[in-house]
């Protein structure tokens, strides 16, 4: 008799668990904040479950999602963190693909259900590429100590360290990791203070270089693979920082010099491609058919900068420049300018075109190159089409936007934004249309929706990539911190 | 509970068995009586520091987080056990049962106390050897590390201790702790080693011992325990300097007391956790900055650190600070809910997180509004202002948003020397009667070294200029021989702004400026 009562009391437990949506609502018209902003957005097919908290106080949060026919309803743990399934979740994508998912969200407060204005979100039927790859590191301006680059499964919350940098080994940098058309096969990162050499992925072998040949002023900086051949072009810079007491600003990251170089991976040489005394060249990035290669410039008055860098910091304004490339003989042609940006009493960087070669994306700001530090650095787009420069204004923030990368089928791109609260950078995704429109950007899906409030260190240089990186982080500490970096020559 | 037999009577007592357990109880009893003065003496401050820089909350996504190793477990169950060092009393009770227990497990495996020295020594040495780790402004060994060493120690003796009593395999009664009758002695010899040992130690682990200090009373606001830890160093060297006029701000006493305290100059240099010095010349201590009203200063001081070291507790709630006077409401969150999630930082946490994007509340708060008076209302760069480095040197040239950030502009001046900039500053005190001392020294110095009447237009104490005069003219004489003319005339005069526009503050190494063009980004 006693094993019925027993399931008897299992079977009312589980009914009563039971959700149901609640019959007795008051209807709101106000917004209910939900962290991240994830409302009204276009969304890839194959991202991972987009996780949310309802802000505020309630004794209960319910979430009814309608994707296609089918209603779900869905009840927030006791924070009001709303946690999808993430099978369920990629079924409902599947489901939905050019669709909407509708979300309307009910909260009880007092015994009473408040049902809040729905909102949808559209699931693009173009794919994300599904991994993301970025650097990891404290806010930090000079030194540095435990940092990592590291590679997110999009399609899930898998992290991956591609590689740490921890206290246990001297202390080095790592920065400016780039691949080619986001594949992993060719890739790069620079190491820099003990350890220092670029590292370099060639097919299945990892090397270490020095850049800095005898002939040049520089280390390289700044990479752009040659869409096709093995080649990398570098921008080579002698940097500084100057750090405001007060205002807006904290940081200006200024170059006194800087130049561009094109390093051969096959014949382990360097050679230069510009190195004007009065021209500040950066940012290199190639066009996808590998015949022109686009950066940026500044002209400058070096013996001013040099002597008074605080004082002229906020004159430095940088142009789009391009000149091309013969693929068969290595060699450039005569610079042109291609946007102006100067004339405007703008400054951009970081010019980065899609892979279609439709779309030119860059970021634009009041005054020099590091824009991921001032506040009003935006994402601009230029239409190779139709000739047309314009922000990005749904993507775009009242902090800074800058370092941004295209997905391989140039419908997503990822940038940095400081916008949740001024210091940390985190990684956003828009969707850009067949007709070059920006949607509303969102915020990189995290399994505990606080995530992002109490990581501590920000995202730097957002890559996404076509595969994983499958070189384990042993194989590239044994490459980092066992190898000597290779000489390279320099050719005349 | 006492034992009774069938019959309804008490056991008669094993007098001798009595007398030994009490005794070997009192011999415990000094033993930590001992340890616990030594370590609430000498190193309970040290041991509020470790804990302050590290970062000890519970949640499963922490636990996920750990380093899946033994280390990382001890690690991570060292944190646990150093977070109850944010109260000095009960850290150092915490560490004292730890080395009760050593000292315990060590008389189990020797059967005496004739190894006592042995068993204090470990963590003695232990917490001498941090105190030159230099905690109180790096974080080269992770701060958790002496914890585990104390923990380890622990654990190992006592499954040494369980191990000998098995193979011994002798019964119950025999493996009782024999007392050793000398054994009081032993321990109470011992204690008083150690304390020499510790007081013997250099000038700097009193320096770095008082600093440990004053940084406890600096989060505690007590600006006149930090003074008097101060006056009560020997030879202070530069930090000791630095918190003392931190208080000084915060007393209102900087321009009357600013001078009157000699110190060593040696350079601070960040140092990594491979024991490297690192690129930037000095990485001052970012209270010191925010106390001078250089929030971003501070901010970008303890970015820094975490960058180099992690984030803690410390970086968490000085960066909490200035992102409340940035007005910065979602950074101030996120630091602010990192704390509250550690045991002992909640209550602050929580009462700082009601200042969040409130300016009556944020200006109600003593020390919040003391930082705010003095922050630069003009925006400059560091580097224009950073020579020589001190609290309030970038306020030299920046204009302050209070009178207090003049007074401290002033000090500033004087303090680096810079007499020109601060004959500007005083014309604004001519007309006033109470000119603060050093003000009034001041004025008198550049009259005298620029030979003008400039001081004719303040209200200067009777006799001042003519005790100046006097020991302008004594420097002349001993200008041939500074070192000695300085030893002659630091009793007399030691107070004197002019003694120090002499002698004092004479670093000659220059690596603590940085040209815009030095250094990487990250």
């Amino acid at each position: 008799m006693k094993i019925y009562h027993v399931l008897l009391l299992i079977l009312c437990t589980a009914c009563s668990n039971v959700l149901k949506l609640p019959t007795d609502v008051v209807k709101s018209d106000k917004v209910l904040t939900i962290v991240p902003d994830y409302t009204d957005l276009t969304i890839p097919c194959n991202i991972a479950p987009m996780n949310f908290r309802v802000d505020g106080e309630w004794d209960e949060v319910l979430l009814r999602l309608k994707v296609g026919d089918e209603d779900f309803l869905l009840q927030a743990d006791k924070k009001g963190n709303i946690l999808f399934d993430a099978v369920e979740w990629q079924q409902w994508l599947a489901r939905c693909k050019g669709k909407n998912l509708h979300y309307t969200l009910y909260t009880l407060k007092n015994k009473q259900w408040t049902q809040w204005p729905a909102f949808t979100n559209n699931v693009a039927a173009d794919t994300i590429d599904p991994y993301l790859c970025y650097r990891l590191i404290e806010p930090g301006y000079q030194l540095y100590g435990r940092m990592g680059i590291y590679q997110r499964n999009l399609t899930s919350f898998e992290e991956r360290a591609v590689y740490e940098a921890d206290f246990a080994s001297e202390s080095h940098c790592i920065n400016c990791h780039a691949f080619q058309q986001g594949r992993t096969d060719k890739m790069l990162f620079h190491v820099r203070n003990n350890y220092a050499g670029t590292v370099v992925v060639n097919g299945g072998a990892i090397n270490k270089v020095n850049t800095k040949a005898d002939s040049l002023w520089g280390t390289a900086v700044y990479p752009a693979w040659h869409p096709t051949q093995n080649k990398v072009a570098f921008s080579m810079n002698k940097t500084g920082q100057l750090f405001h007491l007060t205002g807006e600003e904290k940081i200006e990251v200024i170059d006194e010099a800087s130049g561009l170089v094109i390093y051969d991976a096959d014949k382990q040489e360097i050679a230069l491609i510009r190195d004007e005394a009065e021209v500040l060249e950066n940012n290199p990035a190639w066009y996808p058919t590998g015949d022109t290669l686009c950066y940026t410039a500044a002209r400058i008055d070096s013996q001013k900068l040099r002597v008074n860098p605080t004082a002229y910091y906020n004159e430095l304004r940088y142009d789009i420049m391009y000149m091309p490339y013969d693929k068969s003989l290595g060699c450039f042609g005569q610079p042109d300018t291609l946007f102006p940006a100067s004339r405007l009493n703008k400054s951009v960087s970081f010019p980065r075109i899609s892979p279609d070669g439709r779309y030119l994306l860059f970021a634009m700001a009041e005054y020099g190159q590091f824009h991921i530090w001032h506040k009003t650095a935006d994402l601009y787009m230029l239409d190779f089409k139709d000739k047309t420069i314009r922000p990005l204004d749904k993507a775009n923030s009242t902090d800074a936007e800058s370092y941004h990368a295209w997905s391989s089928n140039s419908r997503w791109i990822v940038f940095s934004s400081r916008r949740d609260d001024g210091t940390y950078t985190r990684p956003y995704f828009a969707y850009i249309d067949c007709e070059g429109r920006d949607s509303k950007a969102f915020v990189l899906p995290v399994e505990k929706p606080e995530q992002h409030l109490l990581n501590c260190r920000s995202y730097n240089v957002p890559e996404l990539i076509v595969q994983p990186i499958v070189h384990s982080s042993e194989a590239f500490k044994k490459v980092v911190q066992g190898q000597q970096a290779m000489p390279l020559r320099y050719k005349p | 509970m006492t034992k009774k037999r069938i019959d309804g009577s008490r056991p008669k007592k094993d007098r001798r068995k009595y007398v030994l357990k009490h005794l070997t109880r009192v011999e415990t009893g000094i033993y930590f009586f001992c340890f616990f003065v030594y370590v609430y003496c000498c190193y309970s401050w040290q041991l509020y520091k470790m804990q302050d820089l590290s970062l000890f909350f519970f949640s499963y996504d922490d636990l996920r987080l750990v380093d899946h190793s033994l280390s990382g477990y001890g690690a991570y169950i060292a944190r646990f056990f150093l977070q109850f060092c944010y109260y000095p009393l009960c850290g150092s009770v915490l560490f004292t049962l730890l080395n009760v227990g050593i000292q315990q497990a060590w008389h189990r495996i020797f059967g005496a106390s004739r190894f006592v020295l042995l068993a204090y020594l470990p963590s003695s040495l232990l917490l001498i050897y941090c105190s030159r780790l230099r905690y109180e402004i790096f974080c080269t060994i992770p701060p958790e590390r002496p914890m585990e060493i104390v923990l380890l120690l622990f654990a190992l003796s006592w499954m040494m201790a369980l191990c000998v009593g098995w193979f011994r395999k002798t019964n119950k009664s025999d493996r009782r702790i024999a007392f050793d009758r000398s054994g009081v002695l032993k321990h109470l010899s011992s204690f008083f080693l150690l304390l020499l040992l510790t007081f013997a130690a250099a000038d700097h682990d009193r320096n770095v011992r008082a600093v440990f200090k004053m940084q406890y009373l600096l989060d505690r606001h007590d600006w006149q325990g930090m003074v008097k830890t101060a006056e009560r160093v020997d030879k202070p060297n530069r930090l000791v300097a630095a918190y003392r006029t931190l208080a000084l701000v915060n007393t209102g006493e900087l321009s009357s007391r600013l001078f009157d305290f000699t110190y060593d100059y040696p350079e601070l240099q960040l140092i990594s956790r491979r024991g490297e010095t690192m690129g930037e010349g000095v990485i001052y201590a970012p209270e010191v900055n925010f106390h001078a009203g250089l929030v971003y200063a501070s901010l970008r001081n303890l970015t820094e650190r975490a960058t180099v070291y992690g984030v803690s507790p410390y970086t968490l709630k000085w960066m909490a600070k200035c992102a409340l006077l940035d007005e910065n409401r979602p950074v101030a969150e996120k630091y602010l809910a990192l704390l509250q999630k550690t045991l002992f930082y909640a209550p602050m946490a929580q009462e700082y997180r009601k200042k969040i994007g409130d300016m009556k509340r944020i200006t109600a708060d003593k020390e919040l509004l003391s930082a705010y008076d003095l922050m630069p209302i003009d925006d400059r760069f560091e580097q224009d202002l950073r020579k020589p480095l001190f609290i309030g040197y970038y306020t030299v040239a920046a204009n302050g948003k209070s009178k207090r950030s003049l007074d401290l502009s002033m000090s500033a001046c004087l303090y680096a020397k810079e007499l020109d900039a601060f004959a500007l500053r005083a014309r604004a005190l001519t007309g006033e009667k109470n000119i603060p001392k050093h003000f009034q020294e001041g004025i008198i110095t550049y009259s005298l070294l620029k030979a003008t009447d400039f001081d004719r237009y303040f209200s200067i104490m009777p006799g001042m200029k003519r005790r100046a005069e006097t020991l302008l003219r004594r420097i002349a004489e001993l200008k041939q021989t500074p070192d000695k003319g300085k030893e002659a005339l630091a009793k007399e005069y030691g107070d004197h702004y002019l003694y120090y526009y002499y002698f004092g503050n004479r670093s000659t190494k220059s690596a603590e400026t940085q040209s815009a063009s030095n250094g990487g980004i990250n």
